[in-house]
């Protein structure tokens, strides 16, 4: 708007937000900036704005990618020592939309390798810190693109949700996170990780903003079969019914996280309808999506095998030695660990042991969902059960790491849009999150209600 | 239920990935902890539940296989080098 009425131009935007970028540069949020075509963009945004042509909606927005979305301009390395040369020939369709409306794609953002994590600690180029406090972990796997709109270098940032890497770091920086109805934004052209519930989405300031942004998105993409777009329509209502869980796990919930949580459904109970829960399968969620993500995993990482693209060995003998050498060098222990573990869960002895039953309770996940939302329009729980943690807190107990996860994986298995919201803080002033899950493809309904009663 | 050191060396020749000798330990420590965390899934009937291996309805979604003009402009290129002596 600023843009169109001349108070601003793209070209100061894009030059702030770059300068921005370089005066946090001791966070380590972005893999790599690209100023030069991002001034570019913006010089012609600008152009086309003095000769009263045409602009898209997002004209001159300076925005940076996950460093797992394909684009020419860069190396797309997924941080990782196997990509970090890698230059895609192509861009991923929803940066493709992004461009299209005229945002002004200025960096990439620090990830754990691959998206395997919850702390941005397992990225090969070493992790990104917290916006608000520089000892603690920012969340992950989408943690550089969290900090990057949370310190306002970017008013939004492309971020990949598979169980809660954009959600659990949007709250642990206090921004807003959209993981989307499954399907609803095309996963052409991102690192893929477990097809499954891989769910592109968006990290931004405003939930007005996520608006504008899955609007701008959502298209049916040829090129993923899986691609479902999402509707714009919204039943506004004045009174909604907000689900809470009967059996919230209390004990395992920070006593700062939970009287956050309390107080907001203190807030809600004043206009809406809070209705308790059942969610028996809930506790389960997290060992079903182990299941099932480490087996996707397995086989979508099968691709780097040092052949086509990405590391090579280069002290191989034979082709064998290649695959295994360019593999081993090129992934993280983390990368390794879930890949191991993939193989083994859908080799003849543990396939119907435990990924099949991971997969059948998957179902019974998805049917407790469809009952409580048969009596309410959304569910309201944290988004982890704990604050940001230090560095290095978590990382000798990867089971302990997953358990943060424990309340976003579910939405991921039953592909359900669910949206994080700043919520308060806790003393120490880091920020705290709180989610809100909607019943499929229910994406704009959501966000228009936490637009409204929860910002 | 236990995973050995062979089941993991085995998985690693499977999957095409190089072991130190030096990690096998801890990481079979690792994933005998993840695996012994997924055996709750047991605690659950099952029984006449059928599997979810995809959330969308979408059945045979395919598209043309055609040549784009993004594609014809400026082709991919890909440098392979050679991978036999």
């Amino acid at each position: 708007m600023k843009i169109a009425n001349k108070t601003t131009s793209a070209v100061r935007l894009v030059t702030d937000a770059l300068e921005k970028a370089n005066h946090f540069k001791d966070r380590n949020i972005f893999t790599s900036l690209s100023p030069e075509y991002a001034l570019k963009k913006a010089k012609d945004i600008d152009r086309r704005i003095a000769l009263s042509e045409p602009v898209g909606r997002l004209a001159g927005v300076p925005f940076a990618i996950k460093d797992n979305f394909l684009h020419p301009i860069g190396p797309t390395t997924a941080s990782s020592k196997y990509l970090s040369q890698f230059h895609a020939p192509f861009s991923a369709t929803v940066v493709r939309l992004l461009e299209q409306s005229d945002a002004v794609l200025i960096g990439r953002t620090n990830l754990d390798s691959f998206a395997h994590g919850s702390s941005t600690e397992n990225s090969y180029f070493g992790p990104s810190k917290n916006a608000i406090n520089p000892d603690f972990i920012p969340g992950g796997s989408s943690g550089g693109s969290a900090v990057a709109v949370a310190l306002d270098i970017v008013p939004f940032a492309t971020g990949s949700d598979t169980g809660g890497s954009i959600r659990q770091p949007a709250s642990m920086n206090g921004t807003f996170g959209l993981k989307p109805s499954y399907g609803a934004l095309s996963r052409y052209g991102i690192v893929p990780m477990a097809s499954s519930t891989d769910c592109p989405g968006f990290l931004a300031k405003t939930a007005k903003d996520l608006e504008i942004l899955l609007s701008t998105t959502s298209r049916l993409d040829p090129l993923d079969s899986t691609s479902s777009p999402v509707d714009k329509i919204k039943t506004a209502k004045s009174q909604y019914k907000i689900a809470i869980l009967k059996d919230l796990p209390k004990s395992s919930i920070n006593p700062e996280v939970l009287k956050i949580y309390e107080d907001t459904i203190k807030k809600l109970q004043a206009n809406h309808e809070i209705i308790e829960v059942d969610f028996p399968s809930m506790p389960y969620s997290l060992a079903v999506y182990h299941a099932i993500c480490s087996s996707e995993i397995a086989s979508n990482l099968a691709r780097f095998d040092g052949v086509r693209f990405g590391h090579r060995s280069v002290d191989s003998d034979t082709i064998e030695e290649l695959y295994k050498n360019s593999r081993q060098e090129g992934f993280m222990p983390e990368n390794i660990r879930r890949i191991l573990l993939g193989t083994i869960l859908t080799s003849a002895n543990y396939y119907e042991k435990y990924y099949e039953k991971a997969a059948k309770v998957r179902t019974l996940i998805i049917n407790d969902y469809k009952t409580i939302f048969s009596q309410a329009d959304f569910l309201l729980t944290p988004v982890s059960p704990n604050p940001p943690f230090r560095f290095g807190e978590k990382t000798s107990d990867p089971v302990a790491m997953y358990l943060e996860d424990i309340f976003s994986t579910p939405a991921s298995l039953a592909g359900l849009p669910a949206l994080a919201f700043p919520a308060g803080e806790i003393s120490s002033k880091l920020p705290v999150g709180l989610q809100l899950t909607g019943s499929f493809k229910s994406d704009f309904s959501l966000i228009e209600f936490v637009k409204e009663y929860l910002s | 239920m236990s995973l050995t050191k062979d089941e993991i060396i085995h998985a690693a020749k499977n999957a095409q990935i190089a072991l130190d000798p030096a990690k096998i330990d801890d990481l079979l420590a690792d994933l005998n902890s993840t695996i012994s965390y997924l055996d709750q899934l047991f605690e659950l009937n099952t029984d006449n539940v059928a599997p979810t291996f995809r959330q969308t309805k979408l059945k045979n979604v395919f598209r043309k296989d055609e040549i784009v003009a993004e594609n014809q402009k400026n082709p991919p290129k890909l440098k392979v080098p050679k991978v036999l002596p």
